[in-house]
Formats: C-alpha cells, sequence, structure tokens
C-alpha cells in the first residue's frame, strides 16, 4: 500500500475517533463534500505536522464547502 | 460498552484493503471506500461482536461473501461457528 493510502486510513480512523463519530460516517460526509481526494492529496503536509493540526484544517476544509 | 480502537481499526483496514487490490486491482483509494462502506465494516466497528479478535483474512472474507452474497454472515468462517 502505499503510503499516502497507509496515512489516509491512519488519518480517517483517529479523525473519526477523535470527533466520537463512526468512520463510515465520516468518509461518508468529505465523500458528499468531495474532499476525500483533497484530503489523501495533503500526505505531505499533514504527515509531518501534529496530527491535531490536519483535524483543524479538514474542519475548515468541512466549513467551507458546506 | 466501548468502542473498538482507532488503532485496530487502522491494522483491520490495510489489511483488507491491501487483500481486495491484490485480488481483485481495485486501486487503492476504491478499495478503502468499498470496504469502510460495506456492512463487514461496520460489523468489525461493532463492540459487542468482538470481530477484531480474528484474523483479517476472516474480514476479507467476510467482505467477499458480503460482495457475492449480499450478507457477510455468509462467511464460512461465521457459518462454520455457529455449527
Amino acid at each position: 500500500m502505499s503510503k499516502e493510502h497507509a496515512f489516509f486510513i491512519y488519518l480517517l480512523e483517529r479523525y473519526a475517533e477523535h470527533k466520537g463519530k463512526s468512520t463510515q460516517t465520516v468518509l461518508g460526509e468529505w465523500e458528499r463534500l468531495h474532499l476525500t481526494e483533497n484530503i489523501v492529496q495533503m500526505y505531505e503536509r499533514y504527515h509531518s505536522e501534529r496530527l491535531q493540526n490536519a483535524f483543524d484544517d479538514i474542519d475548515e476544509m468541512i466549513t467551507s464547502s458546506r | 460498552m466501548n468502542k473498538v480502537p482507532a488503532r485496530t481499526l487502522d491494522f483491520f483496514d490495510r489489511h483488507v484493503v491491501q487483500n481486495i487490490v491484490q485480488k481483485y486491482g481495485l486501486d487503492e483509494l476504491t478499495a478503502i471506500k468499498d470496504f469502510i462502506g460495506s456492512q463487514s465494516y461496520a460489523m468489525l466497528q461493532d463492540p459487542e461482536l468482538e470481530l477484531y479478535r480474528l484474523s483479517p483474512l476472516i474480514i476479507f472474507d467476510m467482505w467477499e461473501s458480503e460482495k457475492i452474497t449480499g450478507d457477510p454472515r455468509n462467511s464460512l468462517y461465521l457459518r462454520a461457528d455457529e455449527l
């Protein structure tokens, strides 16, 4: 598995846990807002920063996509 | 009851997705979306079923059974367990 997709799984599962939501609910929302591919492409930045930064960035993307 | 920890789900996701990619030739992101959206994943995430105690290969077999029959409970591993 590519490092980008392995990290995406890691990020998705921890974001869901952090939010207290099911992973299916979180991925469903990312898909509905067309964010999934963008989040995968953010690997270089997200994996080199603390995870909370990625969570905050995703929250901002969700807010601005609604 | 507590949820199945993210690190445990992460472990299963990677193994099952890898198996889906290798056997069916899906691209990785499609396989991730397919598995996470499946009934098999929903069952894995249910702490009361304790499927996290099983091998990822059994979860993969459940996913295959779901694709073929529409129900992951048709996996031979789960059916054999009922006997």
